[in-house]
Formats: C-alpha cells, sequence, structure tokens
C-alpha cells in the first residue's frame, strides 16, 4: 500500500463491487492489495437509460467494505462503471479529420438519450493513426455512482467504463497476428480483435455465465473473427470475472486462450486477470 | 492505445503521478535554474550600472580636466594667432632691412635668428671695427624704438675687430 505510482481503482458490475491497488511497471502488473465483495442479484442493474443503483444501500455497503478492505483512506480512486453501462462504437475516421472529434462526433448520434445527456470518452489507436474506439454515457446515470462513491467518503480520481478501461491495458499486448481480447463483466462481454496490433472489430455481447458458456464463447470468437475477413483463429486473452477458468476451457475446445495479464509477483494472492479494470491502472 | 479518459460529470484534478510527477519535477527544476539565473543576470546588472558609473566618473573628471586645461589651449592658439600675424606685419625680409638702417658704417650683421611666437624675439651676432661702433650699433637700437629688451651678449675682442651677439625683441603696436 502507499507505492509510488499505483491507483486505487473500484469497480462496480452486476454481482459485485470490487477494488485494488494496482501499478504497471517495468517488470509489469503488480497488485498491491485487491477485494471483491458480491452483491445480491438485482441491486445493480447495468443500464445505459435508467439509474443503476436499484438498491443503493446495498450497494452503498459493498462499496464502504471495498474501501474499509483496501485501507486507503483519502486515496483518490478511479472510478469503473460496468459493461452495458456505455455504448461503445468503433469508429474509423476519414483522412483529414480530428479522430477524437470526429469518434465523439459519431458515438453521440443514435444513442437512446439526448446527445447533451452524454459524457463521452475515446480511446485512440497508438501513434494517433487507425481506428478510435469511442464510448458514451449518459450523466445522470454517472451521477449515480459518483454520489454513491462521495457517500461512503471515497475521493474521485477520474470514471472509466470497463471495456475501455480493459483495452488500455490489452491492447498493448496485442502482437503481429490476430489477437482478440475477451472483456468478461457480469452481465455482459465484450470481444476485440487485433491484427498486427491494430483494432479491427470490437463486439458487445450479453454474457449467460451458465453451463456450456466456454461453447459459447467460441462461437462469438469465430463470428468475431469471420467479421474481420478470412484468417486463422485469432489467440484470445480473458479478463474478467471468471477469466482463469474460461481460459482452460476455451484451450480444451481448441482455442489458443490464457488469461490477459497476471501480476508480477509470485505467489501473489490475486489473481489479476480476475479483475478487468485493472486496465485502467495503465491508461 | 493512448489517451486519459474521463467520463465523470465534473472531471477533477488528477493527483500527480508517474510521469505527470516527473514533469512536474522537471518543471521545478526548472524553474530554479531559471530563478538562478535571474539572481545571475540580476548581479551581473548591478555590476554593468557601478561600470557605466564608474566611466560616467572618469568622463566628467576628464571633462574638468580639460575644461581646467583650456587657458592654455587658448594661449596656445592665441600663440599661433600671434606668430601668423607678425610674420605677416614683421617679415624676416623687412626685420633685416630695419636692422641694416640702424647698422654704423663699420659694424656688419654676421647672423640672424628671428623666433616668432607671442611676440618677434631676435638673437644677432655682429662684427664692429672696434668697441665704439659696437656701442654705437647698440645706441642705434635703442634710440630707434623699435626694439626693446635689448641685452648685450658676449663679447670677443681682437686686435682688428669685436665679435658680439644681442638678443632683443621687436616691439609691435597693439601687443603687449
Amino acid at each position: 500500500m502507499g507505492v509510488i505510482g499505483s491507483r486505487l481503482i473500484v469497480a462496480f458490475d452486476a454481482a459485485a463491487v470490487s477494488g485494488a491497488v494496482a501499478s504497471w511497471g517495468l517488470r509489469g502488473l503488480r497488485v498491491h492489495a485487491a477485494c471483491r465483495v458480491p452483491l445480491a442479484e438485482g441491486a445493480l442493474v447495468p443500464s445505459p437509460l435508467d439509474p443503476n443503483l436499484a438498491r443503493p444501500d446495498e450497494v452503498r455497503d459493498a462499496l464502504r467494505e471495498v474501501r474499509k478492505s483496501l485501507g486507503t483512506n483519502g486515496r483518490r480512486a478511479v472510478l469503473v462503471l460496468p459493461d452495458g453501462v456505455a455504448r461503445v462504437l468503433l469508429v474509423r475516421p476519414e483522412a483529414g479529420v480530428s479522430g477524437q472529434d470526429y469518434a465523439r462526433f459519431r458515438v453521440a448520434q443514435g444513442l437512446p438519450f439526448p446527445a447533451g445527456e452524454a459524457i463521452t470518452g475515446v480511446l485512440a489507436s497508438p501513434g494517433g493513426d487507425g481506428p478510435l474506439l469511442a464510448a458514451a454515457v449518459r450523466r445522470s446515470v454517472v451521477r449515480g455512482y459518483e454520489e454513491l462513491a462521495a457517500a461512503v467518503g471515497l475521493a474521485q480520481d477520474r470514471l472509466d467504463v470497463a471495456p475501455l478501461a480493459a483495452l488500455s491495458g490489452l491492447a498493448r499486448e496485442a502482437g503481429a497476428g490476430r489477437d482478440m481480447a475477451l472483456i468478461l463483466g457480469d452481465s455482459a462481454l465484450c470481444l476485440a480483435l487485433f491484427e498486427a496490433g491494430v483494432l479491427r472489430v470490437f463486439r458487445c455481447r450479453r454474457r449467460d455465465a451458465g453451463p456450456g458458456e466456454a461453447a459459447r464463447l467460441r462461437d462469438e470468437v469465430e463470428r468475431t473473427a469471420a467479421l474481420a475477413g478470412p484468417g486463422s483463429l485469432p489467440r484470445v486473452k480473458l479478463v474478467g470475472h471468471g477469466a482463469a477458468d474460461l481460459a482452460r476451457e476455451l484451450s480444451s475446445v481448441g482455442l489458443a486462450a490464457e488469461a490477459g495479464w497476471r501480476s508480477s509477483e509470485a505467489g501473489s494472492p490475486w489473481e489479476a486477470a480476475e479483475m478487468a479494470f485493472l486496465g485502467a491502472a495503465r491508461a | 492505445m493512448s489517451g486519459v479518459r474521463d467520463f465523470s460529470t465534473a472531471p477533477r484534478l488528477r493527483a500527480p503521478v508517474g510521469l505527470d510527477a516527473l514533469a512536474l519535477g522537471v518543471g521545478l527544476l526548472a524553474a530554479v535554474a531559471a530563478a538562478a539565473s535571474a539572481w545571475g543576470a540580476w548581479s551581473d546588472l548591478g555590476r554593468a550600472q557601478a561600470a557605466v558609473a564608474r566611466a560616467q566618473g572618469e568622463l566628467a573628471a576628464a571633462r574638468q580636466r580639460v575644461r581646467s586645461q583650456g587657458p592654455d589651449s587658448t594661449r596656445l592658439d592665441d600663440t599661433l594667432a600671434s606668430r601668423v600675424l607678425l610674420s605677416r606685419v614683421a617679415p624676416p625680409s623687412q626685420v633685416v632691412a630695419e636692422l641694416g638702417s640702424l647698422l654704423p658704417a663699420r659694424v656688419r650683421l654676421d647672423s640672424l635668428r628671428l623666433s616668432y611666437g607671442d611676440r618677434l624675439e631676435l638673437e644677432l651676432r655682429v662684427r664692429a671695427r672696434g668697441p665704439r661702433e659696437y656701442d654705437g650699433f647698440l645706441q642705434q637700437l635703442r634710440s630707434s624704438g623699435r626694439f626693446v629688451e635689448i641685452l648685450p651678449g658676449d663679447e670677443v675682442r681682437g686686435e682688428q675687430e669685436l665679435s658680439a651677439s644681442v638678443r632683443l625683441v621687436r616691439r609691435e603696436s597693439g601687443f603687449p
């Protein structure tokens, strides 16, 4: 705790409130502390339109427990909102236009709420070229999470959304071939296909974590890869709740799958790949 | 992928971490270096101002000296003007003619040196048959009224003649 360069990240999802103190350094990811406090079903319902905190008291208690468990009194926290809250769009800017501005313009189109209520953000490609991933969230939805964090005494640093936070960490792992980032949320999942380090396809789906999930995920991986054109099946890196088990199962059904990231410390008590939000420490 | 997103309703100022802290440190170092440089420049300015003050003092002293030496230059100018004027009103040919008119029959002029300055000074060497003729020449000079400060110099008396030098000043009207 209190390590220079580390960040406190608190993530919300349908099934739990999680938190970690982590840092990305030359040796890779280090998790200094982490915890996950489960939520009862229906206490938090990720939605882009309506307030997500169906039972705010339960979520507040869970958040308070996370804060207490991490022992980071007074430290500013990065808040990460769950999959399903943001509208995320892959944008390919035309030459000669500002990619960031164009991406914000495009993602604001077709929102199920007035564009004036949207807060937008962009995940840019390395070097500024290539497609951009733009996201928009409704201001009233964000305010609900912010008020909850303030209520338990968390000093807010910045606020990110789960797919973009995870991709901030995974995009740098993409190699020269085909790589797929599989970001697992409690109620949704996102698939991002990279070719030679460039993001080609991005999709989000509802998640069914029941029996046979590995087979369903394999189908989604194949469909997503097909959208990018003919080619080999990608190497899959998974992050999020259940990532370690699913990576093993996907390997057993013929996919090259592995955990998206691991803690650089030997014998770390935390499975880093289970926390997709750790990518926010690399943003 | 790059860029720090913030979907907050009111984005906060982020705490400095990592590269931000490094940039802040570099900035502070640059500020310290700039302050040190400014302090050095201020000291240089003080030294330069002191040097200018010294130079101004020396200039004032030099001007004072020039002013104090003003009369000498004026005097030099006056001497030059007198020399020019005397050479016009009493050219050597005229002086020789005047002296010639005053020479007795048995006195002749051996040499003559003229010094034009504030006044015209003459140094003569004459040769006379005897002391009586030489004295007569001196008497002629005095009585002519054209010469003053007549100072007989050394005399060499031989059996046949007398050689002597005389220093005198030509009197000029309008000159001191």
